[in-house]
């Protein structure tokens, strides 16, 4: 805004179409990506993956769709708060949760699993 | 400044070509074609009089949406952050992944691709508004409400089927339902009691109903508990999916008010802030669902 010349009239940047279109087939790209990696198994790395794909189309939802990169230093600070002090209150949240044995409190009642008669159970799930 | 709002200009601002003499028109260049001279006029009446200029007024505008909209990062965040404290340890995760199971997952699917199409379609009216189409603003606007009500169409049926296979956070039949041989519907805990049984390429080798009479009074506890942990999963699913269809629902009122003012010729290129700052607050909505789908119905 501080380069507008008050005698000219401010105009806003008109993005090509072409670039609307390609970030949405980016983003259906990367929905058909999140359903085809749910189908292996990876363990926790699912779930990251998960959240990285999440990530890429948010931020390009932000950059383009919601015209972020067209946008001052003081939107890019604004939106970014929000995320900052999410990251904040997991960075903290976890790092408590992750580096303590929390007994599982719904589970502290039950005894232990005696095997079906003459049926050997393919899991036994042990308190 | 020349920028200084004037509220005669309303009325008189596009007819007063030829004025440049009064003090409305100070500041201006003298040797301005008529036509930018006209568009100089036309902008007086667009600007609040609290800003010194349109982009002033555009930028105010957007950054109000998205102080806003970092408010709700931290009110949903919040929420992802619990369901995750709970989903990150082993004894819950094993439960999460069963009750997600019974989910219906292609209308997770259908819905992610229903909302990514509204959001597309809402910049699209954003483009035409700044090409002064306002045909496809209008267009674009109706289009945005059509997906954004099919998305509530597949909410309604997703609740729906929830609700009759008692997928609910308080089921207090669940239980009550182990019990009792007989059962009409899909039993969310189906997944749970198989488990306790050999399985044949992924196929139980014993029917549900044996199933359920074979176990012993200690299984049927465990049972109880991790059945337990499955609600827990529904509590976070329907908080989660329930704020985010209150959400949309805001968001539907919003655009029905957009597109009377779109049929209306409201929005020109220099005025479609409204467009612009309600297109934020969807596009944020979308961003909210595109978590919301591979962490509740993709869970592994």
């Amino acid at each position: 805004m501080s380069e507008t010349n008050e005698h000219s009239v401010p105009h806003e940047h008109v993005d090509p179409l072409k670039s609307y279109l390609v970030v949405f087939g980016l983003l259906l790209a990367l929905l058909l990506l999140t359903v085809w990696v749910y189908h292996f198994d990876m363990g926790v790395l699912n779930t990251v993956v998960a959240i990285i794909i999440a990530c890429v189309k948010t931020s390009l939802v932000m950059l383009v769709f919601m015209h972020l990169r067209h946008g001052t230093k003081l939107t890019w600070v604004i939106a970014s708060t929000g995320f900052i002090w999410l990251c904040i209150m997991i960075t903290f949240l976890f790092s408590d949760y992750l580096s303590r044995d929390l007994p599982d409190p719904l589970k502290a009642s039950v005894i232990p699993v005696m095997p079906v008669a003459a049926e050997t159970p393919h899991q036994a799930p042990a308190p | 400044m020349e920028e200084l709002y004037d509220s005669n200009l309303k009325t008189s601002g596009t007819g007063a070509v030829g004025d440049d003499t009064g003090p409305l028109t100070r500041g201006t260049n003298p040797h301005a074609t008529a036509f930018e001279h006209d568009q100089h006029h036309g902008h007086h009446g667009l600007v609040d009089h609290q800003f010194s200029d349109l982009a002033q007024q555009r930028e105010s505008g957007t950054l109000g949406m998205w102080i806003f909209l970092a408010t709700e990062v931290m009110f949903i965040g919040a929420i992802f952050v619990a369901y995750f404290s709970y989903r990150m340890r082993d004894v819950y995760f094993k439960d999460f992944e069963h009750a997600s199971e019974n989910l219906i997952m292609w209308v997770g699917f259908v819905n992610t691709f229903v909302l990514l199409t509204s959001s597309l379609t809402v910049v699209l009216a954003i483009r035409a508004c700044q090409m002064g189409d306002k045909k496809w603003v209008f267009w674009n606007l109706i289009l945005t409400m059509i997906l954004g009500s099919a998305f509530f169409g597949f909410k309604v049926y997703e609740y729906t089927t929830d609700y009759k296979e008692f997928l609910w956070p308080a089921a207090p039949n669940w239980t009550r339902q182990l019990e009792d041989s007989h059962q009409q519907y899909f039993l969310p805990e189906k997944h749970f009691i198989m488990d306790f049984f050999p399985h044949k390429d992924g196929e139980p080798d014993v029917t549900f109903e044996q199933a359920k009479q074979q176990l012993t009074k200690d299984q049927m506890d465990v049972l109880k508990v991790e059945l337990n942990h499955a609600k827990l999963f529904y509590r976070f699913y329907y908080s989660l999916t329930g704020l985010h269809a209150f959400h949309m629902l805001v968001g539907l009122g919003i655009f029905v008010f957009l597109a009377i003012q779109a049929y209306r010729g409201k929005y020109t290129p220099e005025s479609h802030a409204q467009v612009e700052i309600c297109g934020l607050y969807w596009h944020f909505v979308d961003i909210v669902w595109i978590f919301l789908f591979p962490l509740l119905y993709l869970v592994k």
